[in-house]
């Protein structure tokens, strides 16, 4: 082998080898990326996760309020809620069925529990034409 | 008047929980009441008109001055465990 040609297999090798650990870099630096990616998106579900468990507590105690406004409110929170996270659906239905089972009224159906009841019980497939 | 987007249906698939709920002169047509257990719940002077009772619970529920007409998936055996009186207005097939 001349000196030239011993020049040129190093050459390659020394390419071949810069091509791996450029490779691995790449892989390296993809994965770290999609785990700060996931970490950020993980956090930012936990964020909301307390942001709408705050919301939940608070909507509980306004249920009770004397004013109509504050109910209502209370319970589109809740829709919302259950809009965002459809996990908590049993909880929300749970809750609002409850709050049906602790009002009472004499003839005028109050606002908000005409509301509730729209929200929690469903039309019949017959109805909705689906 | 009402906010007039779907009902939310629970994740899980199961029925309402609707005990002693205070129901009186609320409009129920066409609600699916599926399995909903509505036991000891005040239906007084509902408007229930095609909704569907396959399978609910109705014991002790009170139904007087309800109207029920076009209701489906009465049965006997439901009535009989609620409260009603000449007042309710009954589906066709079960007068």
């Amino acid at each position: 082998m001349t000196a030239v040609e011993f020049s040129e297999l190093g050459r390659n090798w020394g390419l071949v080898a810069a091509a791996f650990v450029g490779l691995a870099v790449a892989i390296w630096r993809a994965v770290a990326a999609d785990r700060q990616s996931r970490a950020q998106r993980d956090g930012l579900y936990q964020t909301r996760r307390e942001h709408v468990a705050t919301l939940f507590s608070q909507a509980v105690p306004a249920l009770e309020d004397d004013k109509l406004h504050v109910r209502l409110g209370a319970i589109f929170t809740l829709r919302e809620i259950v809009e965002a996270f459809p996990d908590l659906s049993r909880p929300t239905v749970d809750l609002l069925s409850a709050y049906l089972a602790s009002v009472e009224y004499d003839d005028e159906i109050p606002r908000d529990v005409e509301e509730i009841i729209a929200i929690i019980i469903p039309k019949a497939n017959s109805e909705t034409g689906s | 008047m009402s906010y007039q987007r779907s009902a939310i249906v629970p994740t899980d698939g199961k029925p309402l929980q609707l005990q002693r709920a205070f129901l009186k002169h609320a409009v129920l047509d066409g609600a699916s009441l599926v399995g909903a257990d509505l036991t000891k719940a005040n239906l007084t002077g509902v408007s229930a008109r095609r909704a569907d009772f396959k399978a609910a619970i109705l014991n002790g529920a009170i139904l007087i001055g309800a109207d029920l007409t076009g209701a489906k998936n009465l049965t006997y055996l439901q009535l009989s465990q609620a409260v009603v009186d000449e007042t309710t207005i009954l589906p066709d097939y079960l007068q």
